[in-house]
């Protein structure tokens, strides 16, 4: 084959045209997929708000596609949808992204109130700790609303509902909020099924889980709870209502540790609070639920080594009683002294023959449960 | 016939004035690298320490990412090929270049463009399309350039005095002819306006069409811009370096043309695999990954060809830098057509999609192949055309040796990192809590990438004082030496 001018010249050009004919061009003419059944236009400002978003890069770190494969990528269990091509036939310049950086957005909308986005886009910091988002505190005013529009557009009819039902549940949260403290506790209080409301920690209070639960709590609840759990981390001036102030007395005595549980596996409806079943497990969870009862006695100030079961609310003796219906603290018992062997104990093992070898351990003290 | 003949008969005026327009598209990319590789180290940084330099919208993170990728790509790389074509056009030709003042044109308007895109980007103003972020005005400020630029090249081509078309030509013909074509395609420039143009605030000039298949356009264009443009492009380079500076013919004329033909073929049916997961057409992903795999074909046959030519010239990198960056890099370019259609199948893509292994990737193909070729025909061209020996040798080493092992750190820590990612992802883990994981890695990329700036600003002052004050070259046997890259 003789390489001339022209050869080089139209046979470059003509072997590109026609696979980029073959490909895009003919995709483009057959394939016209309907609006999916979550798809819907933009209103005028959520458009406003998706060209902040462009503009400021998002899509470099936030995809906006799930795959089949990623069920804990968007929203956690809580909202996850596999894409449709007939999710974005109104949207002009897609922004599907090819890194993930941050969690998947394409199932955003209604997964955090307004007052969450708030803060978050200030220094997203202040409610995720780990984050290494950057700040976008130089977003305000309409901008920022407009943005947090399309960010609470994100996922269509699907998010619409999912908003609809945070503003509803906000609504009623609010009135109680304004009222007094005690309708605001007993109103989040009766957002949690009745068969959670009696639940005990599983977990028992060892210094080991108190300690595990402050680590948890300081790494990821004090933009909002505040370091010394007064609710006066720097998110909170976001947030209505304020979040909890774990140390009065009388929330800790009105939330069971199964309302605690509730909230932190799945959020606190019509508040910021936000779900973290998808992050911490069922360990960590009762360890920051046992963590929680020691702040008013000062948790979170005392040095680690004094950080004791001692200073759990339900060992005061003014507050130890509990509420009726409330806290009631977990059962007495030895617990600290469980773990040394639980082989040793008749409430765990009951029944011998589960033990290896049939027999409990011989060192094991009669009676009390251990060695 | 060479151009050196030319000048005496009154075409060129001074000796000094030959290949100007080369050396000054060289001397822009080595600026434009320098600004490129800053914004990244500012970038990187950010990664690891988020609230460095928080709250200035300008030097946001997601604007600055963009700025990075253009400054590298259009002016760094593109900039660094354009300036070695005007030097190897006219060697190959047996001509000077058609018009050296229109080629000098279309280097200030290049850089103009890039100094708006800067700013724009900075400004806020992105198409949001990888690769292709410069707004609708930039565009056609682009394409304008890019015409140029190809109808010089062209021009000269045509009017050559030496008639046999070097493989080197085909790649640079190709080339050129190709960046305007998938430019124009994929920034959908016939379609401006993102929703309503008369509503305020909704006018961005984005080019870009409704729904799904814009993916498709813009990842056709995402990916022929590195097949059709950078890598044929350095190819283009490396055919002409190897043989001239070790003095030996290519080893097979027939693979390069197999390799030349395949490449056009296969490189610009890959696009598609950049969104392999998407609800777009099943046979588009399939050409997309056929045509990956099919990359071997050109990407084998080219790599066989530069060292089998190289055979018994091994020695010769000890004694000719431009030779050492140029052959380490097609050591990169192995790797990263190894990497490549592996990633295009869907197994494996289902674990490295979306995870920095893919920004590892990237780096390998852009700053570890062509950064390394187009650094290699820096120091090539500039001495021979400038008749000036290299300033430092040493400094130079020192700048190989950076960029090589900055680039590895950055390579390395990214995909492993990127592993890691894929893997928790698949075990069900939230983003939130890998994000945790990318931060010791992250840190290990900026130290990486400091290197690689460090690199560039070595570079910028050792051509720098060669131009003002390099050792002449004044004997036959001086220059004889500059042209075989010593």
């Amino acid at each position: 084959m003789k390489m001339t001018f022209g050869t080089v010249l139209a046979g470059a050009v003509l072997i590109v045209i026609t696979v980029v004919f073959m490909t895009v061009g003919v995709s483009t003419l057959t394939f016209q997929p309907l609006p999916s059944n979550a798809a819907r236009p933009l209103t005028d400002q959520e458009e406003r708000g998706r060209q902040i978003y462009m503009g400021n890069g998002c899509v470099y770190c936030h995809t906006q596609y799930v795959r089949p494969q990623d069920w804990n990528a968007a929203g956690g269990a809580k909202a996850s949808r596999v894409a449709q091509a007939g999710d974005y036939v109104f949207q002009k310049t897609m922004l599907l992204g090819t890194e993930r950086t941050g969690p998947d957005l394409s199932q955003e909308g209604g997964i955090h109130p307004d007052d969450w986005h708030r803060a978050h886009f200030t220094n997203p910091r202040y409610v995720s700790p780990n984050s290494i988002m950057p700040q976008f505190s130089f977003i305000q005013g309409r901008e920022l609303d407009d943005l947090i529009a399309y960010v609470q557009s994100l996922g269509g009819k699907a998010a619409d509902a999912r908003v609809a039902q945070l503003k509803a549940t906000q609504d009623t949260v609010m009135k109680a909020w304004n009222t007094s403290y005690e309708d605001h506790l007993a109103q989040i209080k009766s957002m949690v099924p009745p068969s959670w409301k009696d639940l005990k920690s599983a977990v028992p209070p060892t210094t080991r889980s108190l300690l595990h639960g402050k680590q948890i709590f300081t790494t990821n609840c004090i933009g909002c709870h505040g370091q010394y759990g007064d609710s006066r981390g720097p998110a909170s001036p976001f947030m209505k209502p304020d979040p909890a102030n774990f140390t009065r007395p009388e929330l800790q005595l009105a939330a069971s540790d199964g309302q605690y549980y509730q909230y932190l596996l799945f959020g606190l409806p019509g508040t910021s609070m936000p779900a973290w079943g998808d992050y911490l497990t069922v360990q960590d969870i009762w360890d920051v639920i046992n963590f929680l009862r020691t702040i008013p006695k000062g948790g979170l100030v005392v040095p680690d080594d004094q950080l004791t079961p001692a200073l759990m609310l339900q060992n005061d003796p003014v507050y130890g009683k509990g509420a009726p219906g409330g806290y009631q603290g977990p059962e007495p018992s030895n617990s600290d002294k469980i773990l040394d062997d639980p082989y040793c104990d008749e409430k765990i093992f009951p029944d011998v023959s589960v033990l290896p070898g049939g027999v409990r351990p011989a060192d094991c003290q009669v009676g009390t449960g251990s060695k | 016939m060479t151009a050196t003949q030319e000048y005496s008969t009154g075409r060129v005026a001074t000796y000094t004035e030959e290949y100007s327009a080369s050396r000054a598209w060289i001397y822009s990319s080595i600026i434009w690298l320098a600004i490129g590789t800053s914004f990244a180290l500012i970038a990187a940084t950010e990664m690891v320490s988020p609230d460095f330099l928080g709250g200035i919208s300008y030097l946001e993170f997601g604007r600055i990412r963009p700025i990075h990728v253009n400054s590298v790509t259009y002016f760094w790389l593109s900039m660094a090929n354009i300036g070695a074509f005007y030097y190897i056009v006219p060697k190959l030709t047996g001509r000077p270049i058609w018009s050296e003042q229109l080629a000098k044109v279309s280097m200030w308007l290049w850089n103009i463009v890039g100094i708006l895109m800067v700013l724009t980007l900075a400004a806020g103003f992105s198409q949001a399309r990888e690769y292709a972020e410069m707004i609708w005005p930039l565009d056609i400020f682009v394409m304008i350039v890019l015409l140029l630029n190809a109808l010089n090249i062209l021009m000269t081509v045509y009017k050559r005095r030496e008639k046999k078309l070097y493989v080197s030509i085909w790649y640079i013909m190709g080339s050129v002819v190709w960046l305007p074509m998938v430019y124009a395609i994929g920034n959908v420039i016939w379609s401006p306006f993102v929703g309503n143009p008369s509503e305020p605030n909704q006018n961005l000039f984005s080019g870009s069409l409704a729904g799904i298949n814009d993916a498709t356009w813009n990842w056709f264009y995402g990916h022929n811009i590195l097949g059709l443009w950078f890598t044929t492009g350095g190819v283009a380079l490396v055919y002409y370096l190897v043989p001239v500076i070790t003095k030996t013919p290519i080893y097979s004329h027939l693979m390069s043309m197999i390799g030349f033909w395949s490449i056009s073929l296969f490189y610009s049916m890959v696009g598609q695999h950049h969104i392999l997961s998407t609800p777009t057409p099943g046979y588009l992903k399939l050409i997309a990954t056929m045509g990956s795999i099919g990359m071997f074909i050109p990407v084998l046959t080219f790599l066989t060809n530069i060292w089998m030519t190289m055979r018994g010239n091994w020695g010769r990198i000890y004694a000719s830098l431009p030779l050492k960056f140029v052959l380490v890099g097609t050591v990169f370019y192995f790797i990263t057509c190894v990497q490549g259609p592996f990633q295009a199948v869907q197994s494996f893509n289902r674990l490295i999609h979306f995870t920095n292994w893919i920004v590892g990737h990237a780096h390998l193909a852009l700053l570890g192949t062509m950064t390394t070729w187009a650094m290699g025909a820096i120091y090539y061209i500039i001495p021979v055309t400038l008749k000036r020996r290299i300033y430092s040798p040493g400094l130079a080493e020192i700048q190989f040796w950076m960029v090589v092992s900055g680039f590895l750190l950055i390579m390395i820590s990214l995909q492993v990192v990127g592993l890691i990612q894929g893997a928790e992802w698949l075990r069900g883990e939230p983003v939130y809590k890998t994000v945790q994981d990318l931060k010791p890695y992250f840190a290990v990329r900026a130290i990486g990438g400091s290197m690689v700036v460090v690199s560039a600003y070595i570079q910028a002052y050792n051509i720098y004082k060669t131009v003002r004050s390099g050792p002449r070259i004044q004997t036959q046997m001086e220059q004889s030496l500059a042209e075989v890259g010593g």
